[in-house]
C-alpha cells in the first residue's frame, strides 16, 4: 500500500512538472531541443519532456516518445531490461504503473514456463531415445533367444537389471560397428604380401610390384598411399549397427540349421555375416585402391580423347 | 522514410553546413538525392599524418530507423560512385567498410552527422590497430611503421589527391 501512494505521489509530481513546463518556464534556460528528433520546444509546444539523466547541455531535455523508443531499441524485446545513457552512463529511472495482482501472477507463470520448457523438451527427446533403445533392445533378445525363451528370461530378470541392459544392447551394437577391424586386416595384408609368398599366390591382387613407384620416390617425388579409411558416416553405422541381430538370424536359419539353440544358432549367423561382409569389404577397398594406383593421365591427342569418350561410355558414366 | 529520421536528418544537415569545421574545409556533407537517404560526406585528412592534405570521400546510408540505429558509412566503396581508397587498420582497403565502435553497438542518439565526421577524423590519427577492420594493413602498421606511412601516404596521393605533401614527402 505506502507504494502505491508513493507510485501515485511520484505521478502527481510528473504531471504537476508537465503543467509547470507548458506554462512557460520555471528556469532561465535556453530553448529545449530532444537529443532524439532534435525537434525544439518552438516546433511542437504540445509535447511531453523530460530530463532522464545527468547529462547537460544540448542532451539534457528529450522527448517521453523519443526516450521511450530509444529505449525500446536498446531493450530489444525484453520490457524489463536495464538501459542507461550512452553519454553519462546513468541508468534510466523506469517506472512501471502498479499492476493488479493477478497481472503479477501471469507475468510470474509466464516466466516459469518460459524457463522451464526447453529442459521439458530435452527430457522428452531423451526419453524418448530411450525408450527406443529398450524396445529395440527387448526385441533383439527375443529375435536372437527366440520368442519364448527370451520372454521368459526377461520376466524372470529384475526390472531395473532389465532397464539397464536392454538399452545397453544398441549402444554396445553401435560401438562395436565402430570398432574398423577390416582397415586392420587390410593393412596387415599389404604390408606383408611382399614377405609372405603363400599370402601372395593366395592372394594376388594385393602384390603390386612396385618397381614405378621405387623410380618416383628415387626422385624425390612422395608417393602417399591414398587414405586407406573412409569417413565415417553416422547414419550407416547406425543403420548397419541395428540390422546386425536381423542380419544374424537370417544367416543363422540359413547355414547353420543342425545347431539346436537359438543362441548358438544366431552366434555362428552373426559371426559368419561379419566375416563374410568383411572380407567383401576388404576386397573392394582393395580394388579401389589398386584402380587409383594404376590411373594414367594422358596426353591430349584426338586419338587418347576418343578413348576416353568410349571408355566413360561403357562404364556409363 | 521515417518522418522522424528526415527530420532530424535535415535539421543535422543545417547544423553541419553552419558549423565551423566546414568554414575550415575540414568536413562536409552534401545531399545526394532529395529524399535525405544518402549524403555525401568529405573528411579532410588530419595533419601530421599520412593521410594529410588528403580529401577523403565517404557514402553515407541513413537508415529508415534514424536516429535509432547508426547511419552506415562507406569510405571507399569501389563500384558506387565515391572513390577514395585508404590504407588505415580500421578500414578495410577493399570495401571500405570502417570499424568504429560509435557506428555500431556504442551509437547514441545523440550523435550527429557532424560528430560522427569528426570521430572518424579523430580515428585517422589515432588507429586502433588491435581492434583492425583491416588485418594486413594492422599487421603492417604494428611491425613496420615506416613502411606503413609509406603505403598510407601513397595511397592518399593516388587516391584522395594528397599531391602537394606527397612532393613534399620525396623530397
Amino acid at each position: 500500500m505506502e507504494e502505491n501512494e508513493r507510485v501515485a505521489q511520484i505521478s502527481r509530481e510528473r504531471s504537476s512538472l508537465r503543467n509547470e513546463n507548458n506554462s512557460g518556464r520555471p528556469d532561465d534556460e535556453e530553448v529545449r531541443q530532444c537529443w532524439v528528433c532534435f525537434a525544439t520546444e518552438e516546433d511542437d509546444p504540445n509535447t511531453d519532456w523530460v530530463q532522464p539523466c545527468s547529462c547537460r547541455g544540448t542532451t539534457k531535455w528529450v522527448h517521453q516518445t523519443c526516450i521511450q523508443r530509444w529505449v525500446d531499441e536498446k531493450q530489444k524485446g525484453n520490457s524489463t531490461g536495464k538501459v542507461s545513457c550512452p553519454q553519462c552512463n546513468t541508468e534510466y529511472l523506469i517506472l512501471f504503473p502498479k499492476m493488479g495482482s493477478l497481472v503479477m501472477i501471469l507475468d510470474a507463470a509466464n516466466n516459469l514456463i518460459y524457463r522451464v520448457c526447453p529442459f521439458v523438451a530435452a527430457a522428452v527427446v531423451v526419453g524418448s531415445v530411450y525408450w527406443s533403445a529398450v524396445t529395440f533392445g527387448a526385441v533383439t533378445v527375443m529375435q536372437v533367444m527366440g520368442f519364448k525363451e527370451g520372454m521368459d528370461i526377461m520376466e524372470q530378470a529384475d526390472p531395473f537389471v532389465l532397464l539397464i541392459a536392454l538399452p545397453s544392447v544398441p549402444v554396445l551394437l553401435i560401438l562395436g560397428k565402430m570398432v574398423r577391424w577390416e582397415d586392420g586386416v587390410l593393412q596387415f595384408l599389404r604390408r606383408n604380401t611382399k614377405k609372405i609368398p603363400i599370402l601372395r599366390q593366395i592372394l594376388p591382387s594385393f602384390y603390386s610390384p612396385e618397381e614405378e613407384n621405387e623410380t618416383a620416390v628415387a626422385r624425390g617425388i612422395n608417393i602417399d598411399q591414398p587414405p586407406l579409411s573412409d569417413p565415417v558416416s553416422a547414419t550407416r553405422v547406425l543403420c548397419s549397427a541395428l540390422v546386425l541381430p536381423t542380419a544374424a538370424t537370417i544367416m543363422g536359419n540359413l547355414f547353420f540349421e543342425s545347431v539346436n539353440s537359438n543362441l548358438g544358432r544366431t552366434l555362428l549367423g552373426g559371426i559368419a555375416f561379419i566375416a563374410i561382409k568383411g572380407a567383401l569389404k576388404i576386397y573392394h577397398k582393395q580394388q579401389l585402391f589398386t584402380r587409383l594406383t594404376q590411373r594414367h593421365i594422358l596426353d591430349y591427342t584426338e586419338d587418347n580423347a576418343a578413348l576416353i569418350r568410349i571408355a566413360r561410355g561403357s562404364t556409363g558414366q | 522514410m521515417a518522418n522522424i529520421a528526415a527530420q532530424r536528418i535535415k535539421r543535422e544537415f543545417k547544423e553541419v553546413i553552419r558549423s565551423e569545421e566546414v568554414a575550415k574545409c575540414a568536413i562536409n556533407v552534401e545531399l545526394v538525392n532529395d529524399s535525405f537517404t544518402e549524403l555525401k560526406g568529405e573528411i579532410a585528412g588530419p595533419p601530421d599524418t599520412p593521410y594529410e592534405g588528403g580529401n577523403f570521400v565517404l557514402e553515407i546510408k541513413v537508415p529508415e530507423t534514424y536516429p535509432f540505429n547508426p547511419p552506415k558509412l562507406y569510405l571507399n566503396k569501389i563500384h558506387v560512385r565515391f572513390i577514395t581508397k585508404i590504407w588505415h587498420p580500421n578500414i578495410s582497403s577493399v570495401t571500405g567498410a570502417i570499424c568504429l565502435d560509435i557506428l555500431k553497438d556504442q551509437w547514441a542518439a545523440a550523435m550527429t552527422l557532424r560528430t560522427v565526421l569528426l570521430s572518424l577524423q579523430a580515428l585517422l590519427a589515432a588507429a586502433e590497430p588491435d581492434d583492425p577492420q583491416d588485418a594486413v594493413v594492422a599487421k603492417q602498421f604494428r611491425e613496420c611503421r615506416d613502411i606503413f606511412w609509406q603505403t598510407a601516404r601513397h595511397w592518399t596521393h593516388v587516391y584522395a589527391g594528397g599531391k602537394f605533401l606527397l612532393n613534399r614527402w620525396y623530397k
